[in-house]
């Protein structure tokens, strides 16, 4: 199944229209296309943003009133 | 009445069938990719617009993170969770204390995660907590100036708060982000003078939706754009697109015609029960949580997310009911399929078809 979708994406590219058919704006092995729902779909990244493994454990700053509006 | 939407070009026509196939191929395998969490029902605002008719408070306790996360280790041996985003929606996400906590066990397990908010309560040290969790990824709301915005979100600080929110979230390297506007007939106006605002604030990434009629939004006729102005907004967006100073991208709502390939980066289909599924406030599993009438499939308290995902779903991995009413000799059916399950009410009844508006003048 995977080689008939990429056969598809490669045919859709041949047409001019490759950009429709991209993951993440990058190629994908599996012959599938990300699209946005919601959120724009991300890559997973290890250590992104310097992880804190303690983050759960500190108090949240959260202010209710803030929140209350 | 004749204009791009209604003029599909050859090359197009024979990409787009293709894409159909493509679709088919996907329906097959239904890869999920997206796993939408509905984490709580509770906003700090009340937009006249929102589509879930959200409040501060709500009838339903908003999900505990164990019941979750139960599920998401239910899911881990099926699916390579770095190919699953997570999207944290609501209500607005922010209004959980424990969000951190959820987001930093889902990185954890090797999910990346994002969340979508109208930014009221996202100052620095929030944001900062956020980050050191994980989150991948952040949508917020901007519904035009701040006049508009704040008139639609009901709160005269509304506007102030989401922009310096963006703000943070714009210079913060490898986040992936997005300002989300929704159109309607009070900013529809001021799109040109927004593109340039957001440009000088340094935005790199906008998407725009148009409204449809679900939740509070339904009961305001002023939301919706008409022919005239859907044609115009796409054509914005085709030019806006060709310029190359902002990423704008139309959302996934419906079938545009002439304009596919033209207002957004994939061909129109709904993934919603095939490569998209939510899992509500109540624990009801869903195709993602734009679609209010109650389409579930399953309940993560009674069932196996994982047997629900794979052997249910029937309806939304084969469109054939939507073939009624304006869809029965519809010619762009096969690559529409009916819409947008969102679209659909209670009644399988279709709510708003997006290529009807563009191409007959109501």
């Amino acid at each position: 199944m995977k080689t008939k979708k990429r056969f598809l994406r490669f045919l859709i590219g041949v047409l001019g229209f490759s950009s429709m058919m991209v993951s993440c704006n990058k190629e994908d092995g599996d012959g599938d296309i990300r699209v946005m729902y919601g959120v724009a779909p991300a890559e997973y990244k290890e250590n992104i943003h310097q992880i804190d493994p303690a983050a759960t454990e500190q108090p949240l700053i959260v202010n209710d009133e803030e929140q209350s509006h | 009445m004749k204009n791009k939407a209604t003029k599909i070009g050859l090359r197009k026509k024979i990409a787009l069938d293709l894409f159909a196939k493509y679709y088919q191929q996907k329906v097959k395998e239904h890869p999920l990719d997206t796993l939408f969490w509905e984490c709580t029902l509770r906003c700090n605002l009340a937009c006249k617009h929102c589509g879930s008719d959200c409040r501060k408070e709500s009838l339903f306790k908003d999900m505990p993170a164990e019941d979750f996360l139960r599920v998401i280790d239910s899911l881990t041996p099926h699916v390579d969770p770095h190919k699953v985003m997570i999207v944290v929606s609501g209500g607005e996400p922010l209004m959980r204390k424990d969000l951190e906590y959820v987001g930093l066990e889902l990185y954890k397990r090797g999910y990346p995660w994002g969340m979508v908010t109208n930014g009221m309560a996202l100052d620095r040290a929030r944001f900062d907590s956020l980050l050191r969790a994980g989150l991948h990824s952040i949508t917020v709301s901007l519904d035009g100036f701040a006049e508009q915005h704040n008139a639609f979100r009901g709160n005269p600080q509304s506007f102030d708060r989401a922009w310096n929110a963006i703000q943070m979230i714009s210079k913060e390297e490898d986040l992936v982000y997005d300002v989300v506007t929704c159109v309607n007939q009070h900013n529809f106006g001021d799109l040109e003078r927004m593109k340039r605002f957001l440009i000088d604030g340094g935005v790199k990434y906008w998407r725009i939706f148009t409204i449809f009629p679900s939740g509070r939004a339904a009961e305001d006729p002023t939301m919706f754009l008409n022919h005239e102005q859907t044609v115009e907004l796409l054509e914005f967006i085709k030019k806006t697109r060709e310029e190359k100073e902002i990423y704008l991208t139309f959302a996934c709502e419906g079938f545009l015609g002439g304009y596919e390939a033209e207002v957004r980066d994939h061909f129109y289909y709904c993934g919603a029960g095939v490569n998209v599924a939510g899992i509500r406030i109540d624990g009801a599993i869903s195709g993602c949580t734009s679609i209010r009438a109650r389409y579930d499939q399953g309940n993560i308290y009674k069932d196996d997310f994982w047997e629900v995902w794979d052997k249910r779903f029937e309806m939304y991995r084969n469109r054939e009911w939507t073939r009624k009413d304006a869809c029965k000799d519809c010619k762009v059916f096969k690559y529409c399929l009916g819409g947008g399950m969102h679209l659909r009410d209670e009644n399988q009844n279709m709510k708003e078809c997006l290529y009807l508006t563009l191409t007959e003048k109501k």
